[in-house]
């Protein structure tokens, strides 16, 4: 018997899944604001003279890099709260696992973009007489942005796609309303195409500007 | 005269709309040193790449000793192992060996043992004088010494013909010499040779034959003497004013 | 410090080590062969891209792009829910992450090929083919060679993003590493413990694998 397709019940039910999608806007978007910053921070650290700075930012990158995201993700949903007796909601649990990944790989976006740039211009600025500050802020961040900017954006489409792991702990975003209406409506064929089919309409051209981004900034020496 | 080694017949070249090559005919006898001058863009690079096939002739003829090497059936692999051609950029294998490089093609393409690649291999890299480098990787020879393996490893193939186009342009100067002496070395033992150059001094100490190319054609042709110092066309006299007149200047 | 401050009992984590490592096993299982198939797929793919062929061109593309742009979450699920309805073949959770993983990483496997075989020059292939190579041996013997070790790293770091995605094919229940944390987590009521363990073995897995990255990026990648 071939199989009917029955995409009403996807239409019937699509403001549940646009609910959803708006929830992983949102993950997105916060998410991606801790990570530049906390990035920033643990980048700073690393790069420090300091010992006592540089290996618990060095331990904290490897171990988010390192770990899976599920992992991360139901550590710190199942285990702060036990530790700490703050019962934390799936969103900010959720929140706080996805922004504390994106800032360890941030971080090493910013070191390595820092590093990038050519010691002669650091020596060149500080001939100059600017200060190790007015080094950075004028002449070695400037052309460290060029090369940092394609990577955060992959990086920012990889987390859109990421925020779906947060359905296993219980936030209600797109992939968590996908498996309930998949389980609750037993179509699960039409429900996780149409899911499917979102993801891909937003990521591919989010995906595409990624691509003309790393050709612009290439680094042309 | 016997049957020319090489033969082409009206060869046409173009790239989408643009004509590289208006109807080429050429017939080269067994051991003939043929050199093709011509302003950058006038098509001789692309007739060298037609000649084995490198590049896809858009209609013509070309015949290599007696057979043909045009038309879609042809086994191009066996047709380029008898035509070696040295290019203008370094292309050296860099994961290889100075003699490694020389090995690649008969170990690969005639089949042979690496005990008997490794000989022909040995007794080539001593022709160009490179004996003591055999065991180099690309990266730590000069540009003339690389342009002279690049020479061995096509010798390597024993090939009937030998295409070099502009084999020496992205050599320092002083580099120059110890290529165009191995040429003239191979010249002199009776290779058959088409090159495309823009070092007149080899033109006219080695060449038979001189071809001028303008605009996708042979406009002037014949011994260096003749071409070199009473060019009957006017393009060709001020293409060589040109070359010497750049040649003071620098 | 709560009330209820929890003792770290990491006893817990040796009593039940047998399934802590049956789940490994597993784990390791799909990692290995995934990045199999992976490679040898994305081969395929890559080659598919680079074809002459636009229509040949443009399905791989497609296929690259369908994996590279939703979720793998998405992929998993719709694999073993979606895809038997499709065909009328049920297939087990093994299969469908064997599936799912190998897929996924010769997309991404695909598009380090392609990149590594296009930054070889066309002088290469060129001088192979002058030689009176084959197509097939110029790409084989002279081209591919080069292209791998610029490639490695990247190829490496897909490997430790393989094993990381493994941990996503538990919400299907198949039994490896993260499906049996949880589960123990739950049973054993000692999370803390059990969580970080398997943290720490995921970690183990893969941190060798970044150093080795990091070391052939040095090698291969800054040199040249």
């Amino acid at each position: 018997m071939p199989y009917t397709w029955r995409f009403d019940v996807v239409i019937e039910n699509l403001p549940v899944l646009l609910q959803g999608l708006w929830m992983t806007c949102v993950l997105t978007v916060l998410s991606m604001v801790i990570g530049l910053v906390v990035g920033l921070a643990i980048a700073l650290l690393r790069l420090s003279d300091w010992r006592i700075l540089r290996v618990p930012a060095t331990v904290f990158t490897e171990l988010f890099r390192t770990t899976p995201l599920l992992v991360q993700v139901v550590w710190i949903f199942t285990v702060i709260p036990l530790l700490t007796g703050v019962l934390l909601s799936p969103f900010f649990s959720g929140l706080l696992a996805l922004g504390l990944n994106v800032a360890a790989f941030m971080s090493e976006i910013y070191r390595t973009g820092i590093q990038s740039v050519d010691r002669g211009q650091r020596h060149a600025a500080q001939a100059l007489g600017m200060t190790s500050m007015q080094t950075m802020r004028r002449v070695v961040l400037p052309q460290a942005v060029m090369r940092m900017v394609p990577p955060m954006a992959a990086m920012w489409v990889a987390l859109f796609k990421d925020t779906s792991i947060l359905a296993t702990i219980g936030v209600v975003e797109l992939m968590y309303q996908a498996r309930f209406l998949a389980s609750d409506t037993f179509r699960p064929l039409e429900i996780f195409t149409v899911v499917a089919v979102i993801y891909f309409i937003l990521a591919y051209p989010q995906s595409l500007v990624v691509n003309r981004l790393y050709e612009r900034f290439r680094v042309r020496e | 005269m016997s049957e020319p080694i090489l033969r082409v017949v009206d060869l046409h070249k173009s790239f989408g709309s643009l004509a590289v090559l208006h109807g080429i005919d050429l017939e080269v006898q067994r051991g003939e040193v043929i050199v093709l001058i011509g302003p950058s863009g006038s098509g001789k690079s692309s007739f060298l790449r037609c000649l084995n096939r490198l590049e896809e002739p858009t209609a013509g003829r070309i015949f290599l000793d007696g057979v043909e090497v045009t038309g879609a059936s042809v086994n191009l692999p066996l047709v380029r192992r008898q035509m070696g051609m040295v290019f203008q950029h370094l292309n050296l294998f860099p994961h290889l060996t100075a003699i490694e490089n020389v090995m690649e093609g008969p170990r690969t393409v005639l089949g042979l043992t690496k005990a008997e690649a490794r000989e022909r291999a040995s007794a080539l890299l001593a022709k160009v004088h490179l004996a003591d480098k055999a065991e180099t990787k690309p990266v730590a020879l000069s540009g003339g010494q690389q342009q002279r393996v690049a020479i061995a490893r096509a010798l390597a193939m024993d090939p009937k013909v030998m295409l070099f186009d502009e084999v020496t342009s992205a050599l320092d100067p002083e580099l120059v010499g110890e290529v165009l002496t191995v040429m003239k070395q191979l010249a002199d033992e009776g290779m058959t040779m088409l090159v495309v150059t823009h070092e007149m001094s080899f033109g006219r100490r080695v060449a038979h034959r001189v071809l001028m190319f303008d605009q996708g054609k042979v406009i002037e042709e014949g011994p260096p003497e003749r071409v070199f110092q009473q060019a009957a066309h006017e393009r060709t006299r001020r293409f060589l004013q040109q070359l010497t007149w750049e040649g003071q200047a620098t | 410090m709560p009330d209820n401050a929890p003792i770290w009992k990491f006893e817990v984590v040796t009593q039940n080590l047998s399934y802590l490592l049956a789940g490994l096993e597993m784990t390791l299982l799909l990692a290995v062969v995934s990045m199999v198939l992976g490679v040898l797929l994305g081969l395929l793919v890559a080659a598919a891209r680079l074809s002459r062929f636009l229509l040949i061109r443009a399905i791989a593309g497609f296929y690259v792009d369908v994996w590279r742009s939703t979720p793998f979450l998405a992929q998993i699920l719709w694999v073993f829910f979606a895809l038997p309805i499709v065909t009328g073949f049920r297939i087990s959770a093994f299969a469908a992450g064997i599936i799912c993983l190998s897929c996924h990483a010769s997309a991404y496997l695909a598009e380090v090929f392609r990149a590594g075989i296009l930054s070889i020059s066309g002088g290469q292939r060129h001088a192979a083919l002058a030689l009176g190579m084959t197509r097939f041996q110029a790409a084989y013997r002279i081209v591919l060679p080069q292209a791998l070790t610029r490639m490695l790293p990247a190829i490496g770091s897909q490997s430790i993003n393989l094993v990381k995605e493994s941990a996503l094919v538990s919400v299907i229940n198949l039994q490896e590493l993260m499906w049996y944390a949880q589960s123990l987590a739950g049973f054993t009521m000692r999370s803390i413990e059990i969580l970080t363990a398997a943290a720490l073995i995921y970690a183990a897995l893969t941190y060798p694998q970044a150093l080795l990255v990091n070391y052939l990026h040095r090698k291969y990648v800054v040199q040249s």
